[in-house]
């Protein structure tokens, strides 16, 4: 299989902070869209600024198409578009200006495509970027992410800022742009209805490391979380459930295979897993 | 590179606006003061004028870029990242060579009202201009970026404080050891470059190894 993302043993730490990245490893692979899922200080923007080489990493490999990427990689760069949860674009410009500085740098940049995603969502072309909203901001930051033909899309928390009739539509983008089997996304994000909308594999960090990797049809149909007594947990073996909860006088159960538990268990009753209820069981925190 | 020369020089736009509208009415000023002042003293108090806020404007429009997280960004685009220390030094040197222009101009402005301007004095503004030109925006830039943008008005100050200090003392100790003050000139301009060219290669090294 082809991998447009390795990371393997990526470890990283800071000298005034007790925070690190601890051995994270996963894979995209070509066409795929990953949801990157974790609380707010998991480690997500630290891995995917390890990507992007914003910052440096202690130890371990990170490839992006077959290959790592050396300050050099002009070609890879503009293969790869961005967009982080902050705006990123000097705001006394205006859209306008900003097309003829990203064209002057990147080798495929596409006037046409970004005057058209300007005008799909509603951004003046005239206006300084410093008037517009944060969201708006997003959008801009999409709009030229989509406009030089970039074959992979690293977004950090992108969504997060729009409106939910913009999200729908930006989701939307996201889904024609995977359609081209050559093209990836790696989306970090709070929102796991996002998430479980066009990503095709999941992967949870917490506190730096990697808690599970899966594909998200699998987290969906066949995890589960069983809501049971007391004494009904006690009689599970550990072998049974990946992580437990206890919440009021019941304790909820995660569990790999809701049929298999079923069947070993008729009486307790399993609901499907959603994204929110897996982080928050395996989540270190509330374990 | 060329885009990250226009996104530098949209970045200053509006300093550089200011810097030529700051001349223009210095320019109408020292011809008041004309009336006043000896010809020469009215033109460097101008020209020293233009310089400082020249000077100012493109400190500040540097931090703005910080601000503004698009230095984070220009690490993601298809550049090297030495190529980003090459362009905001190309701004640097372009903006100088504006405001050297300006310079120029205003005392062709006095010239052509025919008055008495004396070369050593001009020498002295243009000698003293390049080197806040190259030393103040260049150094403040580097401390900056090694210490943190947040402190850049402290760093400007630091950094014009020291040029005003070097330059001085050099004509000072020099005059007293009976230099030929062309020749001083001609010394403070070595100077300037050394310190532009040892400020780009330093932050070079700097921003290599920098995390955003």
């Amino acid at each position: 299989m082809e991998y447009t993302l390795e990371v393997n043993n990526l470890c990283k730490s800071y000298k005034k902070s007790t925070f690190k990245l601890d051995d994270i490893s996963f894979v995209i692979p070509k066409g795929g869209v990953m949801g990157f899922v974790g609380k707010n200080g998991a480690g997500k923007s630290t891995v995917i600024r390890s990507i992007l080489n914003i910052i440096n990493k202690d130890s371990g490999e990170i490839k992006i198409f077959g290959k790592e990427m050396l300050d050099a990689d002009k070609k890879m760069r503009n293969d790869i578009g961005v967009v982080f949860d902050f705006p990123t674009f000097y705001n006394e410009l205006t859209a306008q200006q900003l097309d003829k500085v990203l064209a002057d740098i990147y080798d495929y940049w596409n006037h046409d495509k970004f005057i058209e995603l300007l005008l799909k969502y509603d951004l003046d072309i005239h206006k300084k970027i410093n008037k517009y909203s944060s969201g708006m901001l997003l959008k801009l930051s999409l709009c030229v992410a989509m406009s030089h033909g970039a074959k992979f899309l690293i977004l950090d928390e992108a969504t997060s800022g729009l409106d939910p009739v913009v999200r729908e539509e930006v989701l939307d983008a996201f889904l024609e742009f995977v359609e081209d089997e050559n093209n990836t996304i790696l989306m970090s994000s709070h929102i796991s209805s996002d998430l479980e909308k066009i990503a095709d594999y999941i992967t949870f960090i917490d506190e730096g490391k990697i808690i599970l990797t899966e594909n998200k049809d699998t987290l969906i149909y066949e995890y589960g979380v069983a809501k049971i007594k007391q004494e009904d947990f006690d009689k599970l073996q550990a072998t049974e459930y990946i992580a437990s909860r206890i919440r009021g006088l019941h304790i909820e159960v995660l569990v790999m295979n809701k049929y298999e538990f079923s069947k070993c268990h008729p009486t307790l009753l399993v609901d499907n897993a959603m994204l929110d209820d897996i982080l928050r069981l395996i989540s270190k925190e509330e374990r | 590179m060329f885009g990250l020369i226009r996104n530098n020089f949209y970045a200053v736009g509006s300093s550089l606006k200011w810097m030529v509208g700051s001349y223009l009415v210095i320019i109408v000023l020292s011809i008041i003061s004309n009336m006043v002042f000896p010809a020469q003293r009215g033109l460097l108090l101008g020209a020293m004028g233009g310089i400082f806020g020249g000077i100012c404007g493109l400190s500040s429009a540097i931090s703005k870029d910080v601000k503004c997280k698009w230095n984070t960004y220009e690490i993601i685009l298809p550049i090297r990242r030495s190529d980003v220390i090459k362009a905001r030094y190309i701004t640097i040197l372009m903006y100088a060579l504006i405001s050297m222009f300006c310079v120029t101009t205003i005392v062709g402005v006095w010239n052509l009202l025919g008055s008495e301007i004396v070369a050593e004095e001009i020498g002295n503004i243009y000698t003293f201009g390049f080197m806040l030109m190259l030393v103040v925006p260049t150094s403040t830039f580097l401390l900056a970026l090694k210490f943190g943008f947040d402190k850049n008005e402290l760093f400007l100050m630091f950094t014009l404080g020291f040029s005003i200090v070097l330059y001085f003392s050099t004509f000072i100790s020099g005059g007293k050891m009976q230099y030929d003050k062309t020749a001083l000139n001609i010394g403070v301009c070595i100077i300037s470059i050394l310190v532009f060219v040892a400020a780009y290669c330093i932050s070079i090294y700097v921003n290599n190894r920098k995390e955003f």
